[in-house]
């Protein structure tokens, strides 16, 4: 059975030929001359429709799989979009791959579906939840969820932080949203939605008295779509539990889908905010926040923090180097009166 | 050896020492810190934890609260938690 080292070694000449890098420690003797050179750059060439061809998603190694399970054998892998009838692929994958010197290799067809570039700092029409968005005075924060007022079918709003849709609080209310956000370059014909709701922020020197940083964007039905970036489907619907040590999950603009764990879920903090009426910061201090690991970074604001079954627990808002913090989705849906659309 | 506190008396402990824990310098949160059963303390967050001897006696958390549950006298411990300055997170808030 060929060893992990060989593997990799095998891979490098089936996808460079003969500009593969040799790793040190290797004979360079054998690997340099100039036939090993010739039949290398002929191994490339002949299994350029497997490696390069129409669906091919990449290429790497791994335990072949077979009849589902997995095996002790190390193969060349090779990550397919979707796997086809033979009788329907035109560029099959040899069952082995013989690379000269090494000899033969395993080979293994993984299905893994199209790979692409996670742009959430993009334009995406429809806009879904996940991807970064702001109000024109904000940089960018993240498009959480779709929610309605309760009982109120006819309208859907987009649901984020306070300072990504209303600037802090200080925006206008019909001041318009852009997506992408003005720090990835949206600008006045990027407007996704308008600013329907905030929820203003006490100023205090002491106490913590504040539950949310959240607003709410009317937007046109057919201009999002309710399915999460990258997870495929919407919330599941509203958690309930919520405890420390238990893991949570966001997609976000800036770091997509990760998983953070709950570490105190009685935290209270304050933050300085805009505050409209002396045009200078102010202190606002927040009580029943849910404190994480970090599993967030600039540009996060805004996204829904679910449990691992999808469940709606939170909005996220701010952080620290080694910590995240999320608000209470039953406090945000509360003050707000909303529910899920 | 740390006394032992329940979470119902450190969310009391929390709630009448409020304002006075977060005046300490460094503080920027308050919270739970909650380990096992009984093993809970009040938590105090900070953007750097510092040795005991950079502070002044006055600007040190104190170890220990006390509040009065069942006509009782209780202590309830408290931990100091080092978690780095805290900003809302769109990109242009750099701590």
């Amino acid at each position: 059975m060929a060893s992990e080292r060989e593997l990799r070694l095998a891979l490098e000449f089936v996808s460079e030929g003969d500009r593969a890098v040799i790793p040190r420690g290797q004979s360079r003797e054998t690997f340099s001359t100039e036939s090993f050179r010739a039949e290398t750059r002929r191994l490339r060439e002949k299994a350029r429709p497997w490696t390069q061809g129409p669906g091919i998603q990449g290429l790497g190694l791994g335990e072949k799989i077979s009849n589902g399970k997995v095996g002790d054998e190390l193969a060349l892998r090779v990550y397919v979009a979707r796997k086809k009838p033979l009788s329907q692929v035109t560029n099959r994958v040899p069952k082995r791959v013989r690379v000269p010197e090494l000899g033969e290799f395993p080979t293994d067809v993984e299905e893994i579906g199209r790979v692409e570039a996670e742009s959430f700092r993009e334009r995406a029409r429809p806009a879904m939840p996940g991807c970064g968005l702001g109000h024109p005075n904000v940089s960018v924060g993240t498009f959480g969820c779709l929610v309605r007022k309760r009982g109120d079918a006819s309208r859907l709003y987009i649901l984020s932080n306070s300072h990504v849709l209303a600037d802090e609080g200080v925006a206008a209310i019909d001041d318009p949203i852009l997506q992408p956000g003005p720090a990835d370059g949206g600008g006045r014909r990027d407007r996704l939605a308008r600013l329907s709701e905030f929820q203003p922020f006490t100023f205090s020197r002491v106490g913590y008295v504040n539950f949310i940083d959240a607003a709410i964007a009317e937007v046109d039905p057919g201009r999002v779509e309710e399915a999460i970036r990258i997870l495929g489907v919407p919330p599941a619907g509203k958690g309930r539990v919520l405890r420390r040590g238990m893991q949570v999950q966001k997609v976000g603009r800036t770091t997509d889908h990760t998983v953070g764990v709950v570490r105190d879920v009685n935290y209270r903090f304050s933050l300085n905010y805009k505050n409209a009426d002396t045009g200078r910061r102010a202190r606002v201090g927040f009580r029943d926040q849910v404190l994480c690991s970090r599993y967030t970074a600039g540009g996060d604001s805004g996204s829904l923090v679910m449990n691992m079954r999808g469940y709606a627990l939170g909005l996220h808002f701010a952080g620290s180097p080694s910590t995240s913090v999320f608000s209470r989705i039953r406090d945000v849906f509360s003050a707000l009166d909303l529910e899920l659309a | 050896m740390s006394p032992m506190a329940s979470k119902t008396l450190c969310q009391k402990a929390l709630d009448l020492n409020e304002e006075r824990l977060s005046a300490f310098p460094h503080v920027v949160g308050l919270g739970i810190d909650e380990r096992g059963p009984g093993d809970n303390a009040v938590a105090v967050y900070v953007d750097q934890k510092l040795p005991a001897s950079q502070l002044l006696p006055d600007q040190r958390v104190p170890t220990r609260l006390y509040v009065t549950s069942g006509g009782a006298r209780r202590a309830v411990p408290v931990r100091v938690i080092e978690q780095g300055p805290v900003t809302l997170e769109g990109p242009g808030f750099e701590p």
